[in-house]
């Protein structure tokens, strides 16, 4: 237990959050199909300074010892060695090349101790926080709060900002995008969305800037109904669905001269708002709503809720719908009968981002600080855990071409994990990592076993 | 100690006594609980944890703003920004010049940034120093014939007064601000000006020495600018200052028009146009001003044809010809705000 003696809180909630995921005896299962009855938020006063599990600890030492010893591991390039070796048992254990999380963590850490802590992060909306990241061709768009647009130009490993001052209007020619001059004195986006060759920003009390890509040409909007700090914009088949409070307006232009504007009252509120087959599914506190978008009629679901639901986020397929509570517990619904088909607890605070892979992975993230990506075809097995984050996450996107999860936090900080765990590998043997010594093998691994560490060999990156 | 009622009240008063430390080292637990709350991200915890102890104030100074912080903080990661805007409110009402933690989310940070900017209502008390210069309009100099035209409104024009020079007056006025958009504010207030004049009297030929005092009613539009100084706000403003005068037997001049008794009034108006700072300290906005105003006055006697009003300006009622007044002024208000 020597390790235990070092003092390096900062890795206590790692530890205590990697136990999650590998399971531990005694701690329920978390993830139940329709059995799990869901609990209120527990509010009695809970004892403070709670120390971590010695249980816990106990577990991820004995079943992964070379990636615990690696977390703790101060010293480089032996924590990097250790990670090292730790991913090459995970790989001689599993044939199938699965993320396991002690091992990806402490391939993280040990490339994070390498090559230092903002290797994967985009800086420039520090202390602001983000209001949107999307995905482009070739790099990602981030919004800050304070109405910076960066686009992030992917260039190898890296990626390059490219900040949009606001005397310019940008667009998106297909995915990639244009940026012009504008003669529109400076102006804050607070909220955008694209559709093909369009794009319309929205700056605040009630005016709008839709740009079209095909003509360079830009058009102000102005509705002094919509003088709101906050809506939620939709690219419809002629225009764009707009949605403030308890309104919904349809936007369509058709030219300068000739906007038109259709506003209907919704007898609830617009909280989390996704797309469906008919329209939208619109989340009002513990109510939800499908607004048919053809019939402007809506229809509350008889969708029944485990607790109160703060996030909703549907897959491409439109078959499964997941629902984040504020417990930081996940539903998910199989919508075709409207039946919750499992129940997922792996967070310890409110859901903030749902994403789907596909129909293949569900990543959450939460107010704990982590994220969680689920394995949809094997929800018996525990999430992977990310735990790098140093305040609550707001955004996520996931680029599954390159198997790369990016990260919002509410701090500003953006950042990228990188899936593949070739990718971490790679990056740390690019740093010439030798292999373990035979005393750190024998000290950390045993003279049980034959001294066969490994040895990097510096292939080509995976492709994407 | 036989009567029961005394055993009793002593009972309620030791209760009451020993209850009050507990109650507050209960809600300095429960504020420790919340920041750990708050940590975790379990922020649906902290209010009805808080709410209690904030509204019976068991805490200290910098705890109460630190559980009202918390609190805040905790509605605007909820999306609930009205609520979350209120415990700003609170925050400034104690503190003007709060600093929150730099990890605290954008939303926050921007709130009490923008709500600090534009307090309610500001009440207060202005202290300046004005400086007046009178200017003979050219109505005055081209209608106006020496040669010709002997008398206005009966009056010789040899009894008009000239040479008029004016020296350091101060004013005092308690002012009311109500903001009424988020860059708009209204302002009036009352209060008085005294200013000191020497001028020629023709008709006496001498240099006459006079104090004027007005009540004045200033009823100005306030417009903050985008910009900053340093963290403090700057403003303009435009509108008018109501003026009577104090003393309605005052024989030779009114606030900002200067000619003889038979044409002068009791009540002037001035526009003005001014530019101040909003300083903020803890507890108080301190405001200098600049303020440079147009004495316009209305006159209280109309001359008719037969008193050679044609000499001087045709205006059916109401005539201004032989002044306008220059009032700079430089003053430093005092304000207390109330955020809602």
């Amino acid at each position: 237990m020597r390790l235990l003696n070092i003092s390096y809180p900062s890795f206590l909630p790692i530890i205590f959050l990697s136990s999650v995921l590998i399971g531990f005896p005694n701690r329920s299962l978390s993830i139940s199909h329709n059995f799990k009855i869901y609990k209120e938020v527990t509010r009695e006063l809970i004892k403070i300074d709670t120390p971590v599990d010695n249980h816990i600890q106990g577990k991820i030492e004995k079943d992964f010892p070379l990636s615990w010893r690696s977390l703790y591991e101060k010293n480089n390039p032996l924590k990097s060695q250790l990670a090292l070796q730790a991913y090459a048992e995970a790989n001689r254990r599993s044939s199938s090349n699965q993320i396991i999380t002690p091992t990806y963590n402490a391939l993280y850490d040990a490339v994070k101790s390498t090559l230092g802590d903002e290797f994967n992060h985009f800086s420039g909306h520090e202390n602001i926080g983000i209001s949107y990241l999307k995905r482009g061709d070739n790099g990602y768009f981030s919004l800050g709060n304070g109405g910076k647009l960066i686009f992030w130009e992917e260039s190898k490993t890296l990626f390059r900002p490219q900040e949009i001052e606001n005397r310019f209007i940008f667009f998106w020619r297909g995915e990639k995008m244009k940026i012009i001059p504008s003669s529109i004195p400076n102006y804050q986006i607070i909220d955008l969305a694209t559709e093909g060759q369009k794009t319309i920003l929205y700056i605040g009390n009630g005016k709008f800037i839709q740009i079209d890509s095909e003509t360079d040409q830009y058009i102000e909007i102005i509705n002094s109904e919509l003088d709101f700090r906050r809506v939620k914009i939709f690219p419809s088949d002629d225009g764009w669905n707009i949605f403030s409070k308890n309104e919904w307006f349809q936007l369509t232009v058709n030219s300068p001269d000739n906007i038109v504007w259709n506003k209907q009252l919704l007898n609830f509120h617009v909280g989390e708002i996704i797309e469906s087959p008919a329209g939208y599914l619109i989340l009002d506190a513990d109510r939800l709503y499908e607004l048919n978008t053809d019939t402007g009629e809506s229809l509350k679901q008889s969708i029944v809720f485990k607790g109160m639901p703060n996030k909703i986020v549907m897959d491409n397929l439109f078959k499964t719908l997941a629902i984040g509570y504020i417990s930081g517990d996940i539903s998910l619904f199989d919508l075709s009968n409207q039946r919750e088909s499992a129940f997922l607890s792996g967070h310890n605070a409110r859901i903030s981002a749902l994403s789907f892979d596909n129909d293949q992975r569900l990543f959450s993230a939460s107010f704990d600080k982590t994220v969680d990506i689920w394995d949809l075809h094997n929800l018996d097995t525990f999430p992977i855990k990310l735990y790098d984050q140093s305040s609550f996450i707001t955004h996520l996107s996931f680029d599954e071409k390159a198997q790369r999860l990016v990260i919002g936090e509410i701090n500003g900080t953006i950042k990228y994990y990188d899936l593949n765990l070739e990718k971490l590998k790679h990056l740390l043997c690019q740093s010439s990592i030798e292999p373990l010594s035979r005393e750190a093998w024998s000290k950390y691994v045993g003279d049980e076993r034959p001294y066969l560490p490994y040895h990097c060999e510096i292939d080509a990156l995976p492709q994407d | 100690m036989k009567n029961p009622l005394i055993v009793i009240f002593f009972l309620i008063g030791g209760f009451i006594f020993t209850s009050y430390p507990l109650l507050a080292q209960n809600c300095e637990q429960k504020l420790k609980l919340a920041n750990k709350y708050y940590q975790e991200g379990k922020i649906e915890l902290i209010i009805d944890l808080l709410k209690p102890c904030l509204a019976q104030q068991k805490l200290d100074k910098k705890q109460i703003l630190e559980a009202f912080d918390l609190t805040s903080n905790a509605f605007y990661l909820m999306d609930s920004t009205n609520q979350g805007a209120h415990y700003i409110s609170s925050i400034l009402n104690r503190n003007l010049t709060y600093k929150t933690s730099p990890d605290r989310p954008y939303s926050f940070k921007n709130g009490l940034f923008e709500i600090s900017q534009r307090p309610q209502i500001q009440f207060g008390l202005d202290i300046g120093l004005n400086l007046s210069s009178v200017h003979l309009d050219d109505v005055f100099n081209s209608v106006f014939d020496l040669n010709t035209a002997q008398t206005i409104g009966g009056i010789k024009v040899d009894n008009l007064i000239s040479e008029v020079k004016s020296e350091f007056g101060m004013s005092l006025k308690w002012i009311f601000i109500r903001q009424i958009r988020t860059r708009l504010e209204l302002e009036s207030g009352i209060g008085f000006q005294k200013i000191n004049y020497n001028y020629l009297d023709n008709y006496k030929g001498q240099k006459i020495f006079i104090n004027i005092t007005d009540w004045q009613v200033p009823i100005m539009v306030n417009y903050r600018l985008p910009w900053l100084l340093d963290g403090n706000t700057i403003n303009i403003q435009l509108g008018t200052v109501l003026r009577v005068l104090n003393n309605w037997d005052q024989k030779q001049a009114s606030g900002s028009i200067l000619s003889l008794d038979n044409i002068r009034t009791h009540f002037n108006y001035d526009f003005a146009l001014g530019i101040f700072l909003n300083v903020k300290t803890k507890y108080f906005i301190v405001r200098p001003r600049f303020t440079y105003s147009m004495g316009l006055s209305s006159r209280a006697k109309k001359l008719s044809w037969d008193q050679n009003i044609k000499y001087i300006y045709n205006s059916p009622s109401f005539v201004n010809y032989n002044n306008h007044f220059n009032h700079f002024s430089f003053s430093v208000a005092l304000l207390k705000p109330k955020f809602k």
